[in-house]
């Protein structure tokens, strides 16, 4: 399954930004409960009431630190610098999806969990760059129905 | 609130949680996040492979099996083999963005069509794909966008 992550840019009237994200630490697995594999997408999202809409130009989500759950490797391949995923704003939600979660990304005992750091990046037509810092919760033990009822 | 009340509400919220846990894992989360639902997609599939006139040489071999999209619909690009940007022209450009980019393995969505389109169009726009190994691979493919089908109406053919 696709964990999807809800980025949410909000204005007020004097022009102020403010983004949110949901849910901040995603919690994946490398399969889910229906032995799929479990990848994460993002969706950019603005309230059509905000002052001077559409304000969204760019979202960016990157993993400073390589690899990520995300990344593919291979033998004698180099990891990249950092792992980038970038999509334009768009009126209908501008999305961005990762690989599935790596099976290297989590230790392989039932109750290993492992955090991993990114930020996310949104910026506006008016060159005002919005950051957040969130998390992916790789877990060993497959997530269900109840996971994201709960995250 | 009596206790009466609260085991109806109670025996409702499990009502309502049994029936939200017999969804797919899918429906579960689109009605956890109210995500809209998302336009018909297209794939695009980029693979880098062996230059067939010279096997030192990399290429990118792109494969779709669709010819067009409607502006109703929208196109996803992956790339297995590294990791891979997508860059329209800004004044020629189906979409509300002109660049994109996603680590090796991910998928981008354009989103549906911003421009508007009467008449099919043909759109150009480049795939640069970095291998973990280094090689930096381009190529140029163009994007066809038709406006939406019409039904056709039923034709009353006069007799003779």
């Amino acid at each position: 399954m696709e964990r999807v992550i809800t980025v949410t840019l909000h204005k007020d009237t004097a022009g102020n930004y403010s983004l949110s994200i949901h849910p901040l630490t995603v919690i994946v697995s490398v399969i889910d409960e229906e032995n799929a594999n479990v990848n994460v997408r993002w969706v950019l999202n603005e309230d059509p009431t905000n002052p001077g809409f559409p304000n969204a130009r760019k979202l960016t989500a990157t993993f400073a630190q390589v690899p990520s759950p995300f990344t593919i490797t291979s033998s004698g391949e180099s990891l990249p610098a950092a792992e980038n995923y970038t999509t334009p704003a768009s009126g209908s939600g501008a999305e961005v999806a990762t690989a599935p979660v790596q099976e290297a990304a989590v230790g392989s005992r039932e109750n290993d969990i492992a955090l991993y750091k990114y930020n996310v990046v949104v910026e506006t037509n008016d060159n005002k760059t919005l950051t957040l810092d969130p998390d992916v919760k790789v877990r060993r033990r497959k997530i269900t129905r109840d996971t994201i009822l709960g995250h | 609130m009596s206790d009466t009340q609260d085991i109806v509400q109670g025996s409702r919220v499990d009502e309502l949680r049994k029936a939200v846990l017999s969804l797919k894992l899918e429906e579960v989360q689109q009605l956890v996040y109210n995500l809209p639902p998302r336009p018909p997609t297209k794939l695009v599939t980029i693979r880098v492979v062996r230059d067939p006139q010279n096997s030192k040489e990399k290429i990118l071999q792109v494969k779709q099996d669709w010819s067009s999209i409607t502006t109703n619909e929208q196109v996803a690009w992956t790339c297995p083999d590294g990791r891979l940007e997508i860059r329209f022209s800004r004044a020629r450009n189906p979409f509300a963005g002109d660049s994109y980019e996603v680590a090796r393995g991910g998928k981008l969505y354009s989103g549906k069509p911003v421009a508007r389109i009467t008449k099919e169009q043909a759109f150009k726009y480049v795939l640069l794909v970095t291998t973990p190994d280094g090689f930096f691979l381009t190529q140029t493919v163009e994007l066809k966008v038709t406006p939406p089908s019409v039904p056709t109406k039923a034709r009353t053919g006069k007799s003779k």
